[in-house]
């Protein structure tokens, strides 16, 4: 027989913890829909567990009824191992193999098909036929030869059958039912002389107790123990009574292999009456179970359930005082259980020492005594019929109003104040996220029931910790809040923007403002209007708010079919007035419309920034005559002053003797036309320019400059003009002469 | 219909529907947000009904359940809403094919309206709501618990062993399991309000001699006593008992050497302290069917009048009922039991730790009604005789504190006694009964006596 490596007890407890995780993540997949959270979770946990338990290598399990066999070793029975398998088991699975890239996929394929009911998974050709159609590679399944074990098990183990005879006891356990037929009475006999039947019987009946999540409910799962003991003893001591110490003994060991939890709320409850309803004599279950356990066997017990709690409890400290009432036996079975604790990892932790005094003290010093002091006693003792007495008479109108803060919109109100709390206290990286995500989702709700008031109160919670710096939920509430933007509740809510009376939409507006510019996506079809009503006013107001970061949201509206939409984008751009909207508001000059040419020009006029200017120079210089001259039309339909920087920028950067010779012209003509006094200096500085061979150009050049200054007819412009024809260059001089004086009235 | 779609389904119709709810009580009827929120709720009603002939919306303890299949507890107002039903003992909502809008609507309606006092069901009848109905759940009624001290025994020893589950639970990372806190609540809160006597004693055993798991449970006996004694019964009792039963679940992530050091925490040790209330907040407001409350309480519950004490650095909110009884019966109940390192303390040191002067603690009013129902009356305590007379206390009675002798100084019509006379309040008159049995303490302010004066 080949040598078996023991497991070590940190291994063991990673195992232990993937067996518990396959078992949640199975049972939570079995309810969920594998997109679920909760089985996102569960998959997630699993995976992290398998690494722990698995490391880098493969890892392979055996599958027992009764336990996991990890490298022809059986792992200890502990509750979660001994689940696991019960488990898989049920399953049909004889043997699991993770090879170390088995990742979320395949654990995620895997609990699919142990979610299945597995007479479906039989009819399919069991778990491995099934897994080999459908599975991952990253995981081998192997599973039972039904038909070999059942023959086995029936040949060695007659009263582990699990025959409907077996299910009706099991039954008639889960339903403490106390009449039972003589078929039943004579199995449980036979199952009374074997620890193995015994234990899988106490396995079975503790199987439905257990919580949504899988989760063992302790009390229950004992309770149905000792409802199958109960039986078991009741049956041999009417029909053989002489055999009653050696079923005692069997109980025991049956006992030891049970989850040491289990075992602390079977032998820790009250004993129950349950052998006098048999109709049977003698101590109680939990006395005799309590006699049958020897020193090993409780220091096993004390040793296993210190180590997975890390402490002792009064309750350990009550079953320890019910097993071992004396304090020699207590000693004794302490001495071996500090020796049993000493070689696990828990034992050899430096605080173990000082734990263990205080087990220790515990544990010896448990006594039935009182616990608080008598004048305690006696207060509880009468406060229950003060408290009626009082109930009775008027309660005081100061307290009555208190009853008010328990009202159904001061709860809720509360409710929002605490997450809200939460969100700002949050220290742990790991939860934030989850956080920041609850309150948005609590925002959704409110926004979704027209409650702005409570809506504002918590964006605006998220939006501030979106800016705080160094806050863990920092990233989280930023990307809850641009999530939040798209939700059905906020894109309703903005749907209903013109509808609001002016108090709501001003809540509105600054949840909006929280938010940030994803908002605008909500609210730019406000904008896809000609009249100026009344959403559009507001959606105006508060995408305009966010500045140049609402610029990007407004792409889409700036290439709309409607040209008022167009012009509504541009005039938003305009009001922003932001370098980065210059992109979207040229491609607007080129069009035909000129309302629309004409709202992107006042625009690109409102930017201060020289990509404006250069935006009308390029389009200027691209389109040709008509789209050129309408442009320019637009440049100076309103004579608004904003564009004369634009203009001179043109004038500026245009070569007036080469290809830009006709926009200059054009620029000339528009500053004339618009006629303030800012472009003077300009003007005058391209009247003075001059170039040989090109002197029909720069008579027209020079013709142009002195219309405008004319048409500017500042003092300044005047002041030019006299300058040009005293002092300018032949030419000039005489086209300002040409010019003559302005003219009066 | 695929299952993920159809729970996503009935998730957002449950959702719509509490919105609305929601805002019925925020707006008129004819605001277009409720016109938005009954058309959306209808067209889901709507496309739901499709291919099943009712839609049953159920609430069993905190849970929603539609048309037999649980949903996730998703954000707060879910949650308001499912408390508001079960306050108004709705348990059932089944909405009908061929419901229209307008019965959509006036059922909204109907249900937002807590103030009617005709029966909701009554009112969809006037409205012509046909399609949308409420009633009761059937659940199997649990065993009746028998009374007496047995029965408390077992209730108590039962109630300990939970909120020793529960605690175990958290701790491992698992939700707690409301279902186990809420049998035992039903229990211990019928005890409160019926077997007055009995049940309260048990706390005194040793048997279950866990600081943590025994203090849970009396704060949550003592809390509902507080609630019972305002009048508060049913659910809201419940809620009571449920959140001080939870209020310190939290503690299971302070580490063990802190959590029962017997010296002064050091500044570090204090701030792990004091993270408990938000970590019980985490753990409770992500436990399925925990009550609104049970949160609140727990992030609260250190707080003073004055929202001095911890959390810090939180938003300003007016403390609850709940936290303030909870607050109380914490303090209490710490100050009273015996801890590894100390003895409980003496009922009156704890009265005036409890009602230091000036100290913002402690609601003054919930406080002297708690003094009251513990009928703690130590010397110098003005009180009330059962003949309506006031005295103050000048001696306890070594063995029943709330039998003290008092030296009377208002008779039962108020007015001043000129020669003050001693009553022991212990002795019975001829036929057994106490005809001067201290009744309750009185404010001295109310009087307009220094009780000190007469001592």
């Amino acid at each position: 027989m080949p040598e078996v490596t023991p497991v070590s007890p940190e291994h063991l407890r990673s195992l232990s913890a993937f067996a518990r995780s396959l078992v949640a993540a199975g049972r939570s997949r079995a309810l969920y829909p594998p997109d679920h959270p909760a089985v996102r979770t569960s998959v997630d946990r699993l995976a992290s567990a398998l690494r722990r338990a698995g490391a880098t290598q493969p890892l392979a399990l055996g599958i027992t009824p009764d336990t996991l066999i990890l490298d022809d070793a059986p792992l200890p029975g502990d509750g979660p191992v001994a689940e696991a398998a019960a488990w898989l088991h049920e399953r049909d699975i004889l043997r699991l193999l993770f090879l170390p890239d088995a990742d979320g996929p395949a654990l995620q394929a895997l609990l699919a098909l142990l979610a299945e009911d597995p007479r479906t998974v039989r009819q399919r050709g069991g778990p491995a036929a099934a897994w080999t159609a459908a599975g991952h590679p990253a995981i081998g399944i192997e599973q039972i030869d039904f038909s070999q074990v059942l023959e086995d098990r029936d040949v060695e183990h007659p009263a582990r059958r699990k025959d409907d005879l077996w299910r009706a006891i099991v039954q008639a356990v889960i339903d403490r039912r106390k009449t039972l037929d003589e078929a039943v009475q004579r199995r449980l006999l036979e199952i009374s002389g074997n620890v193995l039947a015994i234990a899988d019987l106490a396995q079975d009946v503790m199987a439905p107790s257990r919580a949504a999540d899988g989760s063992p409910m302790l009390t229950s799962q004992a309770a149905a123990v000792v409802a199958a003991y109960h039986h078991l003893v009741g049956i041999v001591d009417v029909m053989e009574p002489a055999r009653r110490a050696e079923v005692m003994q069997n109980l025991a060991s049956a006992t030891a292999s049970l989850d040491p939890r289990v075992v602390l709320q079977m032998l820790g409850g009250p004993d129950e009456a349950g052998i006098a309803a048999t109709g049977a004599a003698g101590p109680g279950i939990k006395r005799s179970l309590a006699d049958a356990f020897d020193d090993v066997k409780v220091a096993q017990l004390l040793a296993t359930t210190l180590a997975l709690d890390g402490q002792a409890t009064g309750r350990l400290a009550e079953v320890f005082d019910t097993i071992a009432p004396d304090e020699p036996r207590k000693r004794r079975v302490l001495t071996l259980t500090q020796s049993l604790l000493s070689e696990t990892s828990f034992g050899q932790t430096t605080q173990f020492k000082t734990l263990w005094t205080s087990m220790e003290e515990l544990l010896l010093t448990y006594n039935e005594k009182p616990f608080v002091s008598s004048d305690y006693q006696q207060g509880l003792d009468g406060a229950g019929a003060r408290a009626e007495r009082m109930a009775s008479g008027d309660v005081p109108a100061d307290l009555a109003a208190l009853v008010d803060t328990l009202g159904q919109d001061n709860v809720r109100r509360l409710s929002c104040i605490l997450l809200v709390d939460l969100l700002r206290l949050e220290r742990d990286p790991a939860r934030a996220p989850e956080l920041a995500r609850d309150v948005a989702a609590l925002a959704e709700d409110l926004l979704l029931s027209g409650d702005y008031d409570d809506a504002l109160m918590v964006s605006s919670a998220l939006a501030e910790e979106a800016q705080r710096p160094g806050a863990v939920t920092r990233e989280g509430c930023r990307q809850a809040l641009d999530a939040l933007a798209g939700t059905p509740a906020f894109v309703e809510a903005a749907g209903g923007l013109a509808d609001m009376a002016d108090g709501e939409a001003g809540l509105f507006e600054a949840i909006c403002g929280r938010i940030g510019p994803a908002a605008a996506d909500a609210l730019v079809r406000w904008l896809d209007v000609d009249e100026m009503t009344t959403g559009r006013a507001r959606a105006t107001r508060i995408i305009g708010s966010y500045g140049a970061r609402a610029v990007s949201r407004l792409s889409g509206l700036a290439g709309a079919p409607n040209w008022y939409a167009r012009r509504n984008a541009a005039d938003l751009l305009g009001e922003i007035a932001a370098p980065e909207g210059v992109p979207l508001l040229q491609p607007m000059l080129r069009g035909a419309d000129p309302r629309v040419t004409q709202a992107a020009v006042r625009a690109l006029s409102s930017i201060d920034d020289p990509a404006a200017a250069r935006a009308v120079h390029t389009v200027l210089r691209a389109a040709g005559g008509t789209q050129r001259l309408a442009v320019v039309n637009a440049l100076v339909a309103e004579r608004d002053p904003r564009v004369v920087p634009v203009l001179m920028r043109i004038l500026d950067e245009s070569e007036p003797f080469g290809t830009d010779h006709a926009i200059v012209l054009d620029t000339l003509q528009a500053i004339g036309q618009i006629g303030h006094d800012q472009a003077v200096p300009s003007v005058t500085a391209l009247m003075t320019r001059r170039r040989w061979f090109a002197r029909g150009k720069s008579r027209a050049l020079k013709q142009a400059a002195l219309s405008a200054l004319r048409a500017i007819g500042s003092s300044a412009a005047e002041t030019a003009i006299t300058e040009a024809r005293d002092h300018g260059d032949r030419l000039l001089r005489r086209l300002a002469r040409d010019l003559g004086g302005p003219s009066h009235g | 219909m695929a299952d993920t779609s159809r729970h996503e389904q009935h998730a957002e119709l449950v959702r719509r529907l509490a919105a609305a709810v929601r805002g019925a009580s925020l707006y008129t009827p004819e605001h277009p947000i409720i016109q938005r929120g009954a058309d959306a709720l209808a067209g889901l009603c709507q496309r739901a009904l499709v291919d099943q002939e009712a839609l049953v919306i159920g609430l069993i303890g905190d849970e929603v359940v539609v048309n037999g299949e649980r949903l996730l507890r998703s954000a707060t107002a879910l949650v308001g809403f499912v408390r508001d039903l079960q306050e108004r003992e709705i348990e059932k909502v089944t909405i009908a094919r061929g419901v229209t809008r307008d019965e959509i609507r006036a059922f909204v309606f109907e249900l937002a309206d807590r103030r009617a006092a005709i029966p909701l069901q009554t009112r969809l009848e006037q409205k012509g709501v046909r399609r949308v109905t409420i009633g009761r759940i059937n659940v199997e009624q649990a065993e009746e618990e028998s009374t007496g001290i047995a029965a408390a025994r077992r209730i108590y020893g039962a109630a300990v062993e939970t909120a020793e589950s529960l605690w175990e639970s958290a701790k491992a990372g698992d939700q707690p399991d409301p279902g186990a806190a809420r049998r035992i609540i039903d229990s211990l809160a019928k005890m409160v309000s019926q077997d007055r006597t009995s049940l309260m004693a048990l706390t005194a055993l040793k048997r279950y001699d866990n600081y943590t798991f025994t203090h849970m449970v009396n704060v949550s006996v003592l809390a509902m006593a507080q609630a019972r004694s305002l009048n508060l019964e049913g659910p809201l009792l419940r809620e009571f008992g449920f959140a001080a039963l939870m209020h310190d679940i939290g503690k299971v992530h302070t580490p063990l050497e802190v959590l029962n050091k017997p010296d002064k925490l050091t500044r570090e040790e204090f701030d792990l302290m004091k993270q408990h209330v938000v970590d019980g907040a985490h753990i409770l407001r992500r436990t399925p069917e925990m009550p609104a409350l049970a949160p609140v309480v727990a992030f609260e519950h250190h707080l003073r009048q004055d929202l001095s004490g911890y959390p810090e650095n939180i938003g300003h909110r007016d403390l609850n009922l709940c936290t303030q009884i909870v607050s109380i019966a914490d303090v209490y109940d710490a100050l009273r039991s015996k801890r590894i390192y100390r003895d409980g303390l003496p009922s009156d040191r704890i009265r005036a730790i409890m009602t230091e002067k000036d100290s913002p603690a402690f609601n003054t009013k919930l406080l002297r009604r708690f003094i009251n129902l513990m009928g703690l009356f130590p010397v110098g305590t003005l009180v009330r005789l059962a003949g309506d007379e006031v005295a103050v206390v000048t001696h306890e009675h070594p063995g029943d504190p709330f039998r003290p002798q008092v030296k009377v100084l208002l008779d039962r019509l108020g007015a001043p006694i000129e020669q003050p006379g001693l009553v022991n309040t212990w002795e019975p008159d001829a036929r057994g009964d106490f005809p001067s049995a201290v009744v309750e303490a009185v404010d001295p302010d109310s009087v307009n006596l220094d009780p000190l004066a007469y001592l």
